[in-house]
């Protein structure tokens, strides 16, 4: 068998290290193909990388839409605020 | 304030405008994972006090309202460990076997992976795959969780993750593989069903 043509697990090892770091020439030719022949190896790409867009993203989603059910209480930001003085008065005394 | 600040951009507000700045954006996310107010409370002053003590780490690749919502991501899922009340394994010896049952000995599909028709548009349909995202990633032992989420909450690369957890490179990408393949099925199997 020539040495880019891989099976579904191999692809499956590839396709998630390719998240981590570059892959040779050899192995992303291997990808390709792969991909080429195989949809459920292509479904399979297609949701590793939405588990990656889905963790990275930063962003509360829009379900909350009452501005005010989303802002911290005053006594409770005044309680956080408090509590990061004392650890940052901690933190200099050590 | 803290005198230990290494390279970070002099722009980045101390730790004394956190809750000023972001604590309302801090909030609110805690609040779209988590519906009660007093558990999202609690989450944004456990991620805080969490920022403040490793405050000295932070380097200042991304923004600090960044950095502090990578906290909070992994206090939702200790939270969600929390309330499964799950012992926290660390079998991933068994992870390792169960991934067999994916591939048979030729390593082809047993199960072919399913498409996810995904509405991104969709807040709702994002709110639930974030959820049952979230409850997956606590039912993974928790030395997978951890490196899964150094390198997708915090945006490490994985030379600094095996600084940080003293492992190979090579051992890192099996662990990460071993984590995204877990969470891909979990979250075929619970999210998909439950959309059905």
């Amino acid at each position: 068998m020539s040495r880019w043509m891989i099976n579904c697990k191999e692809h499956s090892i590839l396709a998630s290290e390719n998240l981590d770091r570059r892959l040779s020439f050899w192995e992303r030719v291997s990808v390709w193909i792969h991909q080429m022949l195989c949809p459920p190896c292509q479904v399979l790409q297609k949701q590793l990388s939405t588990i990656r867009a889905a963790c990275r993203a930063a962003r509360a989603d829009d379900s909350i839409t009452d501005p005010e059910a989303c802002r911290l209480p005053n006594e409770v930001s005044e309680r956080l605020k408090g509590m990061i003085q004392e650890i940052a008065t901690d933190k200099q005394r050590r | 304030m803290t005198t230990d600040t290494p390279d970070r951009p002099d722009s980045s507000p101390p730790p004394d405008q956190w809750v000023d700045l972001f604590g309302n954006y801090m909030y609110r996310f805690a609040l779209s994972r988590i519906a009660e107010p007093e558990t999202a409370q609690d989450l944004v002053q456990e991620a805080l006090v969490a920022a403040i003590q490793s405050y000295g780490r932070f380097q200042g690749k991304s923004s600090v309202k960044t950095w502090l919502i990578a906290i909070l991501k992994r206090k939702i899922v200790d939270h969600y460990r929390r309330r499964s009340n799950r012992q926290a394994t660390d079998d991933v010896e068994s992870l390792a076997n169960s991934m067999d049952k994916v591939f048979n000995d030729t390593g082809h599909w047993r199960v072919r992976p399913n498409e996810w028709v995904t509405n991104p548009s969709s807040a709702y349909e994002q709110h639930e795959f974030m959820d049952v995202l979230y409850q997956c990633l606590s039912n993974i032992p928790q030395r997978l969780a951890e490196i899964f989420m150094l390198r997708e909450f915090d945006e490490m690369s994985t030379a600094e993750i095996c600084k940080q957890l003293s492992i190979s490179e090579s051992n890192s990408w099996v662990m990460l593989y071993r984590a995204r393949m877990h969470l891909r099925s979990c979250l075929e199997s619970n999210w998909l069903n439950d959309a059905d």
